[in-house]
């Protein structure tokens, strides 16, 4: 008792000796617990009664509440009585029990419309590479958390890469700059932002009197008309002013490739829902390709086989890209060998004869026939195919593959030409070079560089860096103090997209609006701000300078203040991109082939060639971002590495194993990298990922100052601007030392009985089938085959428990039926649309706070995703057949995760959902070991530990709030965005209305750049979900073991070419 | 060594021994549970606020609607605590001196957030949406008690899971109709539970028990 701080007598008041002024008798009268204190006359039983100190104003509130007689409880006024002794005891002790005091902080004032706990979306622009993605970002609390495309944007939809969706992360990336940086005397100070801003004045002023000679720009790839316009003028003022534009990864050889076809450097777009013969030269379409999103959705649309027709595609690459994943034909050769392939398609073509091209690939049985029916296939489509040649490939390639497209009437109906607007801008690497020779020759006096980051991504024959010291003053504007960064004399931390004022060209030209979701939180500047400054616009903001130039383009008054806030709204210009050109077709002769060329499929001399390609980094800009890092590659499914893929047979030549380290040497160059053995890389080619193996990324991709190794292995150092896109001439030397490899899968099974048992349990689990099986299937009387589905099989989905048996009707299972009464969820996944490129994976670790694990423990296979992507191989080795299956929890109706919990932290609720209740999971894990499809995760550690590090705590701020961030210990799994659907069912009752299909989308639902993902109510039978669940080609996953999931896949269904298949399985390789 | 000799009157005390060694322990672990259960530990909580704001002057006397102040209560998930702009909205003119209102007029000339203490805590892992309540006729009264008598806020219903699960399981008797969602001291004339059915089958009413209901 002496611990309270209630009464200073310490007497115990019982319950009769009430207070005058405690009135629990009566619930009405006058307020509870002021005590207005006896007066002097009156009677008083404590000094603290006497004094009425506002703690015994407290006890006598906490004592006799009115409380005790609302509470329905069975305690009685009593027992309460008599407890009161000892509670009162405890009143010191519960002091001691009760949680933490928590505060509430509102704000002093609240803006209009914000209301604390709904989201607001906003519109944006995400630009990689100079094209941009329309974006709706959702804000909630004054930040954004999650990325969704803009449903509303004519280009690029609703849907979203992998890489916007993990863009987010890096707003909120600790090791982001916060501060600008100068070099003095080798050493880096700290600077602020009004002495960046004076050296960027300096630079302007420096230049002026030279009208601009000396004063150099290299930007990254931008389409931004604001930046275009302040190009202008500053270019206009100070003619003198060089801009120079590069990127590591260029689109640039179409360009020039058209430039020789057209003689003007047009874009090439594809319409791929037009198409029903498509035809990639190495090409990757989906992924990253600027119109990526646009292909997918396109490709799509031609893959609905339930109208008995699809579309098919014809790959020939070097190493797997998505494409070559989907596509119904695939020939792996060398990247080399791409221009002789398709100048004898071009032949069989015209009626020419193929051997004159004089390639040896050309007699080879197999390219041959795979070039000769490909060129059949075309005839038979013109006007409705697209031959499309991949960035890669030197512009000659593409003029020739132009040419093809003329010859097969595709151009204006399948393929379209835009005129770009930046007609004179040399290619990137010639640009960079340009430049290169200027700061060595001591050309340059200023440089300013926007984005990129030149000294560790170009070529290694130009020796940025060393040309970089030959310039007098140089900024660097970077969003981390990278590479580059260290050797610039300043170093100008940058806003991320989502903090500053915006604007970029989709790649049909839509103009897209990229605006601040909340204030620099580290008082960045972006491009805008920076290249303001050098217009003269000093005091201009940046979003009256981006307005001003918007509206403009728009149409509209600068004062327009009605049409600028459309445009906010929007996040794009309607109409605004340019219609097809009208193109002329020129003459122009091939260069000979070239001694390699004209080889075959297999180089002598142990010579290989080297394909440079984007992995998960993109370029490695995003070498810091751990989501990226740890998806798994879609082929390999690599995390936390890059490696040389190298096919089986070359592997088998070589002498190399997988995870073994290998010297690669191109020219002079060497390097030290590890193997992985890819099935389907074309002979004697060797694919080499760019960005990794970073020295100043951060604490997740490598920095020297904090002493992190890298992940990975810089594949830079082998990349020359001769050599730029592939290079021939390179060896591959086995050092016998081994390198572990964090896989998510098995690597592909390489003796006979391990394959023939993949193969045999993944018939069962991811169907397939032609075209025509389909279509025969769906005949009157059309039985199925083994490995596709059979007439009835969507019924499996949902077993029915009560079975005619043996004229009996017998209820099979132990556990009743569920009758639904509300909402019955469901989903589908269209196995034929999915393209593996793992936007659903990163859009589910954003919207449901997945953490990130880190290498090893990928190696314990204790990654965290939700929903993976499983790759399955079919056939040989050297050329197989791939086929991706999505797994996320099927949430069965009877779940054999929920009956072995002990604690019922999993249930199934009224809706077909299986529910997780983290704070009840102790962690048993027999409901992982139950799960038949593995979907289950364990926190086997507190993965967010590193979060409560002070310097980390911005991360923090990107969990989104609806969602538990879990602990260690507990499980997880995919809730089907739970959230989501609460969110939508709460709003949609309060606003009295009905839910409509497609309404609620799930995370991955609404990323997946090909509409794969369904999601619906199943009661509705007009849903799509509802719709696809009763197709034919429907099924469950292991629909045998009775689990009745709620999810339903649809059948793979490929078409391929009668002539060539089985095209897949090659005897000879 | 001759056996100890205890004295006569212990003899009593053997008796009742055996009782204390047996139902001590289980008395005093009940009290304690009790003592530290949510009906003794959050009932009756009542924290000391940055600012001796009255909601028995305010919404018993002077009248003002719950949804005055907590305004976004019909869209979010919370009622949220107003800002200091909305107490400005009339103590610009009426007190404008009080000492009393320091701190709301500190916060909201320098922009700074008045530092309330939260007596209504749910544990974090637990999404409770008051919007959902609000809108379908469970009255603010019904989970924070006659706020309008109270001139400190304090904690009336224990508001565990048991106690949210009862009116989930049950909700007729706390239903009334949307117009008296803010009433203090509703008491309709017609039997509570009939009310309640009628209003449970004209608003739709469906309160579900699933686990996802309230754990995301």
């Amino acid at each position: 008792m002496s611990s309270l701080k209630l009464t200073k007598s310490g007497r115990v008041a019982s319950g009769h000796s009430v207070s005058e002024s405690s009135t629990s008798e009566s619930s009405k009268g006058a307020p509870k617990g002021t005590s207005t204190g006896p007066s002097q006359d009156g009677f008083w039983r404590s000094q603290a009664d006497l004094d009425n100190t506002p703690e015994f104003q407290e006890f006598l509130a906490r004592e006799y509440p009115e409380q005790a007689e609302q509470n329905k409880d069975p305690l009685s006024r009593r027992n309460f009585v008599q407890l009161m002794g000892a509670s009162f005891a405890l009143a010191g002790v519960s002091q001691a029990c009760r949680w933490e005091e928590e505060k509430i902080m509102p704000l002093s004032r609240r803006p209009d419309g914000y209301i604390p706990g709904v989201a607001k979306k906003y519109a944006s622009a995400f630009e990689l590479g100079g094209t941009a993605a329309g974006l709706l970002v959702t804000c909630m609390d004054g930040r954004p958390i999650k990325i969704e495309g803009n449903p509303e944007h004519p280009f690029t939809g609703g849907t979203s890469t992998a890489v916007a969706q993990a863009s987010i992360l890096e707003m909120y990336d600790p090791d982001r700059s916060r501060a600008v940086r100068r070099q003095e005397k080798g050493q880096g100070l700290i600077a602020t932002r009004k002495d960046a801003l004076a050296a960027l004045r300096a630079l302007r002023d420096g230049a002026k009197a030279t009208r601009g000679a000396g004063l150099h720009v290299l930007s990254e790839a931008t389409s931004s008309p604001t930046v275009a316009a302040l190009r202008q003028e500053i270019q206009a003022a100070m003619p003198g002013v060089k801009w120079h534009e590069y990127e590591a990864l260029s689109t640039d050889e179409q360009r020039e490739g058209n430039r020789m076809a057209f003689g003007a450097p047009h874009r090439t777009h594809y319409r791929l829902d037009r198409a029903d013969v498509i035809a990639t030269f190495d090409a990757e379409l989906f992924g990253n390709h600027p119109a990526a999103l646009r292909h997918s959705k396109d490709f799509a649309k031609g893959r609905n086989p339930d109208t008995g027709k699809q579309n098919r595609i014809y790959a020939i690459e070097s190493a797997y890209s998505l494409t070559g994943a989907v596509a119904d034909h695939r020939l792996p050769v060398r990247s080399d060998l791409i221009k002789p392939l398709l100048l004898g398609l071009e032949q069989a073509l015209t009626g020419g004869d193929v051997a004159s091209v004089g390639a040896a690939i050309l007699a080879e049985p197999k390219a041959n026939k795979f070039i000769t029916e490909l060129a059949k296939d075309l005839g038979k489509n013109r006007g409705r195919s697209v031959v499309a040649v991949g960035s890669h490939q030197p512009a000659e390639v593409h003029a020739i593959a132009a040419r093809i497209n003329a010859t097969l009437r595709n151009h204006n109906a399948t393929v379209l030409y835009t005129a770009e607007a930046d007609a004179q801008r040399p290619r990137h690497l010639d640009d960079l070079k340009g430049l290169v020779t200027s700061m060595q020759s001591g050309k340059v006096a200023g440089l300013l560089i926007i984005g990129g980051n030149p000294a560790y991504n170009a070529p290694t024959d130009l020796d940025f860096v060393g040309a970089l010291a030959k310039v007098k003053s140089s900024v660097h504007l970077s969003m981390y103090d990278d590479e580059t960064s260290k050797h610039t004399n300043w170093h100008i931390n940058r806003a991320h997209y989502l903090e500053a004022w915006g604007d970029s060209r989709s790649y049909d030209g839509t103009v897209t609006l990229a605006q601040p979701m909340v204030e620099p939180l580290y008082d960045g500047m972006s491009p805008v701000g920076v290249l303001k400054i050098l217009a003269g616009h000093d005091d201009d903001s940046n979003q009256d300078v981006v307005r001003r130039t918007l509206l403009a383009v728009a149409g509209s008054e600068a004062t327009d203040d009605k049409s600028w806030r459309r445009l906010l709204h929007d996040g794009f210009i309607p109409g605004s991109a340019p219609r097809p050109a009208a193109v002329q077709p020129k003459q122009f002769a091939a260069t000979p082939l070239s001694d390699g060329q004209k080889l075959g499929s297999s180089l002598p001399n142990g010579k290989l060639e080297v394909v440079f390609r984007e992995s998960a980094t993109y370029d490695g800009r995003y070498a810091n971002n751990s989501w990226l890092l740890e998806t798994p590659d879609f082929m390999t499914k690599l995390t936390w590495d890059n490696a040389a893929l190298i096919g089986p047979a070359t592997a088998k030549m070589l002498g190399v194993s997988n995870g073994e380290l290998v010297k690669v040497t191109v020219g002079e160059a060497t390097l030290k990298i590890v193997v992985h053995v890819s099935p389907g890389q074309a002979p004697g080619s060797v694919a080499l990922p760019l960005g990794w193996g970073r020295s100043r990324a951060g604490h997740v991709g490598g920095h020297e100052d904090f002493k992190v190794a890298a992940p990975g292995f810089n594949t830079y150092t082998l990349r020359t601007s001769a050599g730029f896109s592939f290079a021939g001439g390179a060896t591959v030397k086995g050092t016998g030392e081994s390198y572990p490899l964090a896989e998510t899968q098995d690597h592909f099974a390489m003796d006979e009985i391990g394959t023939k048992e993949v193969q045999s349990r993944a018939n069962v689990q991811i169907k397939t089938g032609t075209l025509k099986e389909y279509n025969d299937l769906k005949k009157p009387g059309g039985k199925g085959q083994a490995h596709l589905v059979t007439k009835d099989a969507h019924l499996e989905i949902e077993k029915k428990l009560i079975r005619p048996i043996e004229g009996r009707e017998i209820n099979v299972s132990l556990y009743d039926e569920h009758e639904y009464k509300g909402h019955k969820w469901g989903m589908s996944i269209d196995l034929g649309k999915c393209t593996g490129c793992n936007s659903c994976s990163v859009a589910c670790q954003a919207e449901n706070n997945i953490p990130v694990v880190g290498k090893k423990e990928v190696m314990n296979n204790r990654e965290m995703h939700w929903i993976r992507i499983d790759r399955y191989f079919k056939g040989n080795p050297n050329n197989p057949e791939m086929a991706f299956l999505p797994v996320h929890c099927q949430q069965c109706e009877g779940a054999p995760c929920e009956v072995v919990c002990p604690v019922e932290a999993t249930s199934h609720s009224d809706e077909g959902l299986n529910d997780m209740t983290y704070n009840r999971c102790v962690g048993t894990r027999y409901c992982a070991n139950n799960c038949p499809y593995k979907v289950r995760r364990f926190n086997f550690k507190y993965w967010n530990k590193d979060f409560e590090v002070a310097r980390n705590k911005v991360r923090t701020l990107l969990s989104n709030p609806d969602v538990t961030v879990r602990s260690r210990g507990v499980m997880e799994k995919c809730t089907w965005c739970v959230q989501r659907i609460e969110r939508t069912k709460i709003d949609a009752k309060n606003n009295r209305r009905a839910i409509v299909d497609g309404e609620i989308q799930t995370a991955c639902q609404q990323a997946c750049p090909t509409q794969a993902i369904n999601f619906g109510d199943l009661q509705d039978k007009q849903s799509v979900v509802y719709k696809n669940q009763e197709l034919p080609r429907a099924y469950a996953l292991l629909a045998s073991l009775n689990n009745s999931p709620r999810n339903a896949f649809l059948a793979r269904i490929t078409n391929p070419n009668e002539a060539l298949a089985p095209a897949k399985e090659h005897k000879d390789h | 060594m001759p056996r100890f000799q205890f004295p006569e009157w212990t003899e009593n005390f053997k008796k009742a021994l055996g009782l204390l060694l047996a139902g001590g322990p289980v008395y005093l672990i009940a009290v304690i549970a009790y003592g530290v259960s949510p009906e003794a530990i959050r009932i009756g909580y009542q924290p000391e606020q940055p600012v001796p704001y009255s909601h028995a002057l305010h919404v018993g006397e002077l009248g003002l609607d719950c949804r005055y102040c907590h305004n976004t209560v019909e869209e979010s998930p919370h009622s949220a605590v107003p800002p200091a702009a909305t107490c400005m909205n009339c103590h610009t003119g009426i007190h404008a001196d009080s000492p009393k209102l320091l701190p709301i007029r500190e916060s909201a000339s320098q922009d700074v957030p008045v530092e309330w203490v939260r007596v209504h805590d749910l544990p974090d892992y637990v999404y409770f949406n008051h919007s959902a309540h609000v809108t379908r006729g469970v009255g603010c009264e019904s989970c924070h008690g006659r706020v309008d008598q109270m001139e400190k806020v304090s904690q009336v219903k224990a508001l565990t899971m048991e106690w949210c699960l009862e009116c989930h399981r049950d909700p007729y008797p706390n239903l009334r109709p949307i117009e008296e969602v803010t009433t203090m001291g509703y008491d309709p004339d017609t039997n509570r539970r009939e009310l309640g059915q009628e209003l449970a089958k004209q608003y739709n009413l469906n309160p579900r028990t699933d686990c996802s209901t309230c754990h995301r």
